[in-house]
């Protein structure tokens, strides 16, 4: 019998209409490493849960798990509870103790061992992960990548065969991430330990996989190999599912012709087997790059040059405290109506803080900032954010004050208007166009990440604003919702909003945003139409950019490169 | 009682008697007849290992205890006899938490609750007497139950003072706000939810709380104790006592209601029961 | 800085702290309130420097004074009347007796300070969880949560700020509203969070077995030796104090001091132990200059 081996397992959630999961078999041989995708609420967590018997959700269940050739329910509680790991989403919310040490001898003083034990396998995990500079450190003083690898290392000390790893990146900035999943390869290669990992950013997990498991509607649709994953799904062609897929594999399975590529590096091979330099058309490509974008956009024709910024960030600079450095530095900006403007950036380097200055919650101490012509400081407190601007916060959770998503909406819609008629139009006109009307009568709180992300939009929708500032949107959100939200942002523009987005997430700012800027260092330091803007860099862009450099060294998305492609091989 | 200055800070400058202090610690030892009782209790009861580990832990503390009493009443050391008296108060809630092995859950909501309060006083602290802490024990005894709402108060009291300073005045606080939410926790297993009846509880608590700082404050500065000191203590006290009281309905009139609504539906969504 | 003191093991600084300060409320005698005091000065400018004393000064020397000058006037106790005030007699037992007490009041309050300095919630956790191990992760869990429902306030605050509702505009009743309603969402947030903190507690076996308590804190050999030192002398204290040296009598006429061999032993015992912590840090002092 296999490591790991489900056979049959279904479940039910009391109340609920249909199966979380069902009809689900899967077999994992010790040392493998597993990655789950599928979109927001197709059973990942639910069926990651299982196998950890103590996380396991209440409801009706049916069907068998046999982790190393014994029922998962028979295993005696202390190998359950420290031979399965579980780490999940969020940094902050898994962490018990205000030490790192002290958290990092958490599981193991719940197993009972000694003083002496607990300091050998601390020391032991501690020198692994490379956090002996931080052992003796207050959590609070940690960053969130800091944070995850800690609550990992936590697990890793009660020596673990298998790690559950319930979307552990999806909360970290693109560095802090990479250096998570290095220390999970690691983990799994160097140390044995079979991981069962489920992610919506596929690109780096991709490669590293022994197997994928694609899920969809509480059902297994395939799993197997990563290379052959695309010829499994072909029977199930949804884009739902594509959309989420590493960018080399997308672009694959768009042309499907030799075998599929997983990296930037075995993509450009394949791109290069496929369309010798001969069979190459420059002309068709420059041409492409021009008329990509919306009628709105600041490339297209009937943008006005002329058209007011809704926002001017003039000159600002900005600090937290006099004794403290800049955060930023004489930093300019415009942002005009229709447009989406990301704004990009590692981390620190002052993309937050411009936000916040932009709402008016922070004041630069040199500078101006200008909403619609206007100063910042001449608006009246309420009057700035009612028919103006609005930001959306990181933590969607910081606007729910409601029991339902209705009372939620209702509130904000009775800020502007008292009148009762007006303001139901309105909700209800706002609840379709966002797609949540069916979300009314539950309560915020037992919604995904997704949803409560555009119940807050909702929200701030209702105040009309004609600029709306958003704090990393894309935040823990797959593929599908992410472009259910860049759909919202297109519609706004085409009202004449002005959408500023700071993020982490460079694939959706090429995907959608008309106008990029790349904050370093408390200054922005070049500023472009997003395809222009990605072309120009050589690091900072796109997989697909990365994979076509060379080739069409103006595709930006997977779709350039596949319209690309096809152009040129249809020839 | 100016238990959010740190540092030791007389609030009345008074003088001699000795009875007054007697008798304030007698008092003191008939309200809390059970401190004994449930020690006894305990060691009768033994039936695991632990039980009997902790009633031997209990006892290690009592038996010196209860010897360094008896030296103190003989040379008229209140202050010192307070202290050990209080803590001796306090020992048998946290040993019967101890025995009962809480859940995850439930210490993760005391934690909370605790968090909150102690943030609250922490928040407030530049305003002296005026704080949401006792508001907020008491909302928690109220949804969790006397126990939680004993321990929302202690571990409150000893976690803003880590922030705030310790110093003899925290094992009174432990006992001053681990009492409110206890009490707070009976008041509403005996029926009485109300807004009103909550209110009322609150603000005679924070004379309460105030009244028993005061034992503490006399026993530590005023020496020689007399009734003119005591009353003197008091009267100072009573309007620092009072904004106490004020704060703490203010606050539950305020909190109460919606807090509980979400408490509540926290308990229903995550079966979590008394 | 102190760093030779605070490194010992907690144990032994709070058997030291907890001795220093019982000691200090229980011998009412000029010479043994005047060593505690001095000791404790002392050890205060070492942990905190001489910024750390003036702030003491301006905050312990109204106290002193208050209740030094306290006693003589509302006492009238004593046989030697230095002066009449309004016809009240003023005596010198009096003032003695006030001034004693208030030195000892404050040296009880400069330990403390101390001890708040030195037993840093570390040290108060890992002597708590030996007594009561749940109490402690509760305290232990209140700590970390501290931090993180500030900053998550923050993130509740502003983010009513940006939808205008910000809690410092408008009439009290708004602003009282306002704030209100921050406090409910941190309390949603806060507890939806817990119930995770709670599953990964669980899924990290809390409950399977009976908890052990782990501690960086080591108790060598020379934590060892300095119990014994702090036992030894707080024994021999605790033996003067029982024989009659450690109180002396003020009314109706002060005592004279006694000077008899025991008695002066009985002193330097006490010295030695008021002023351990700051040889300790002498000692490692002088070891680094002769190392360097």
């Amino acid at each position: 019998m296999a490591f790991l081996q489900i056979e049959n397992l279904n479940f039910t959630y009391p109340n609920a209409s249909g199966r979380a999961l069902a009809n689900i078999s899967l077999v994992v041989e010790e040392g493998e490493m597993v990655v789950i995708c599928g979109v927001s609420g197709c059973g990942k967590t639910t069926l990651l849960r299982h196998l950890k018997r103590e996380l396991a959700p209440h409801g009706q269940k049916s069907g068998a798990i046999y982790y190393a050739g014994k029922l998962l329910e028979e295993l005696p509680l202390l190998t359950a509870a420290s031979e399965i790991g579980f780490v999940r989403q969020n940094p902050d919310t898994q962490i018990v103790t205000d030490m790192v040490w002290h958290e990092m001898a958490f599981g193991l003083e719940n197993l009972g061992l000694s003083t002496p034990e607990i300091r050998r396998k601390v020391a032991e995990m501690a020198s692994f992960f490379g956090i002996d500079g931080w052992f003796r450190k207050p959590v609070s003083e940690l960053s969130g990548g800091q944070k995850q690898l800690l609550n990992l290392a936590a697990v890793m000390a009660m020596q673990p065969r298998m790690l559950l790893l319930d979307e552990p990146t999806a909360q970290l900035d693109p560095i802090a991430a990479q250096g998570f999943l290095d220390i999970i390869r690691k983990i799994n290669r160097d140390v044995g330990v079979t991981v069962l990992l489920s992610e919506h950013r596929l690109e780096e997990v991709f490669p590293m996989a022994d197997q994928v498991v694609v899920m969809d509607e509480g059902r297994i649709l395939e799993a197997g190999e990563p290379g052959k994953i695309v010829e499994l799904l072909e029977s199930e062609n949804r884009q739902v599912i594509y959309i989420g897929l590493p960018s080399p594999v997308r672009i694959y399975s768009a042309i499907r012709k030799g075998s599929c590529p997983l990296t930037v590096r075995e993509g450009r091979t394949w791109l290069n087997e496929l369309l010798p330099f001969s069979k190459r058309n420059p002309a068709r490509e420059l041409k492409k790059g021009l008329d990509r974008k919306s009628d709105f956009g600041p490339r297209s024709p009937n943008f006005n040059l002329r058209l007011k910024p809704a926002v001017e960030v003039k000159q600002v600079w900005f600090r937290y405290e006099r004794e403290g450095g800049d955060i930023l530095r004489g930093l300019s900006l415009q942002a005009f109506p229709g447009e989406v403007l990301g704004v990009l950036g590692g981390n620190g380097a002052g993309k937050s803080t411009l936000l916040r200055v932009i709402a008016g919650l922070l004041k630069p101490y040199r500078g101006q900032v200008l909403i619609n012509g206007r100063k910042i400081r001449e608006f009246k407190a309420g009057e700035l954010y009612h028919h103006n601007l609005v930001l959306l916060p990181q933590d969607p959770q910081a606007l729910f004050v409601h029991d339902t998503v209705r009372e939620e909406l209702e509130e904000t819609a009775h800020l502007l208007n008292p009148d009762q008629d007006t303001f139901r139009g309105e909700l209800a006109g706002i609840a379709v166009e966002l797609g949540v009307e069916d979300l009314l009568l539950h309560h915020p709180y037992d919604l995904s990440g997704g949803e409560q992300q555009k119940v807050a939009l909702a929200k701030l929708l209702l105040l009309k604003p004609r600029v709306i500032l958003l704090d990393e949107p894309t935040k823990g959100l797959d593929a599908h919702s992410k472009e259910i939200l860049a759909q919202i942002f297109q519609n706004l523009c085409r009202k004449g909003v002005a959408v500023i987005l700071v993020s982490h997430d460079l694939e959706f700012a090429a995907e959608h945003a008309d106008t990029c800027t790349m904050i370093f260092d408390g200054d922005n330091v070049s500023t472009g139409p997003a395809s222009e803007f990605f072309a120009g860099n050589s690091f900072y862009t796109t997989a697909a950019n990365r994979m076509a450099r060379g080739m069409f060294p103006k595709a930006v998305t997977c779709k350039d490169v596949i319209e690309l492609c096809q152009m040129n091989l249809s020839r | 009682m100016s238990d959010e200055s740190e540092p030791l800070t007389p609030r009345a400058s008074t003088n001699i008697d000795v009875s007054a202090g007697l008798k304030s610690i007698d008092t003191n030892i008939k309200k809390n007849p059970h401190t004994q009782e449930s020690m006894i209790n305990t060691s009768r009861k033994t039936e695991t290992n632990t039980r009997l580990k902790l009633v031997r832990k209990g006892l290690v503390v009592l038996i010196p205890v209860l010897l360094i009493i008896s030296a103190l009443v003989g040379n008229g050391n209140y202050g010192l006899l307070s202290v050990l008296l209080i803590i001796v108060t306090t020992v048998p809630f946290f040993l019967r938490f101890e025995r009962r092995k809480p859940q995850a859950r439930e210490l993760v909501i005391i934690a909370v609750m605790a968090t909150l309060a102690a943030l609250g006083r922490v928040v407030f602290a530049p305003v002296p007497d005026f704080k949401p802490t006792s508001a907020i024990v008491i909302i928690a005894a109220v949804a969790f139950g006397p126990e939680a709402g004993f321990l929302t108060g202690a571990v409150a009291a000893v976690a803003s003072n880590l922030f705030l300073g310790q110093g003899p005045w925290t094992p009174w606080q432990m006992f001053c706000w681990g009492m409110i939410g206890f009490g707070a926790g009976m008041l509403s297993k005996g029926g009485s939810k109300s807004v009103l009846v909550l209110s009322i509880y609150g603000f005679l608590t924070g004379f309460a709380f105030g009244w028993v700082m005061n034992i503490w404050f006399i026993v530590a500065f005023v020496q020689p104790i007399t009734w003119a000191a005591v009353a003197a203590a008091y009267i100072s006290s009573f309007w620092l006592d009072f904004t106490n009281a004020l704060s703490t309905v203010l606050f539950i009139l305020l909190l109460a209601k919606p807090w509980l609504k979400k408490l509540n539906r926290i308990k229903v969504k995550y079966g979590l029961l008394e | 800085m102190v760093r030779a003191f605070s490194a010992i093991h907690p144990a032994v600084s709070f058997t030291f702290f907890a001795f220093i300060i019982i000691f200090t409320i229980l011998f009412q005698h000029p010479v043994f309130v005047g060593i505690s005091l001095s000791g404790a000065l002392f050890l205060s400018w070492l942990l905190s420097g001489g910024q750390g004393v003036k702030s003491g000064v301006k905050l312990y020397f109204p106290m002193f004074l208050l209740i030094a000058l306290a006693n003589p006037l509302f006492n009238h106790r004593g046989k030697t009347v230095l002066f009449y005030l309004r016809d009240n007699p003023v005596t010198l037992e009096a003032v003695t007796y006030g001034l004693c007490m208030a030195a000892s009041l404050v040296a009880v309050a400069l330990w403390f300070s101390c001890y708040s300095k030195v037993m840093t919630s570390d040290k108060f956790l890992y002597l708590f969880a030996g007594f009561a191990p749940t109490v402690a992760l509760l305290i232990t869990m209140t700590l970390r949560m501290i931090p993180n429902l500030k900053v998550q306030l923050k993130a509740v605050a502003s983010a009513q700020q940006a939808i205008g509702l910000d809690a410092r505009t408008g009439n009290l009743v708004q602003r009282l509203r306002k704030s209100m309603r921050i406090t409910s969402i941190l309390l949603s947030w806060a507890m939806e969070d817990g119930m995770e903190t709670a599953d990964s507690m669980k899924a990290r076996g809390y409950g399977v077995k009976n908890r052990t308590t782990f501690s960086l804190f080591k108790f060598d050999a020379r934590d060892g030796v300095i119990l014994a030192v702090v036992l030894g002398l707080a024994g021999i204290c605790l033996t003067g104090y029982f024989l009659g040296y450690g109180v002396m009598r003020f009314y109706p006429v002060l005592a004279p001091l006694k000077i008899s061999g025991l008695a002066l032993c009985l002193y330097t015992a006490f010295g030695a132990y008021a002023f351990l912590p700051v040889l300790i840090e002498f000692r490692e002092n002088l070891k680094w200059h002769f190392c360097k």
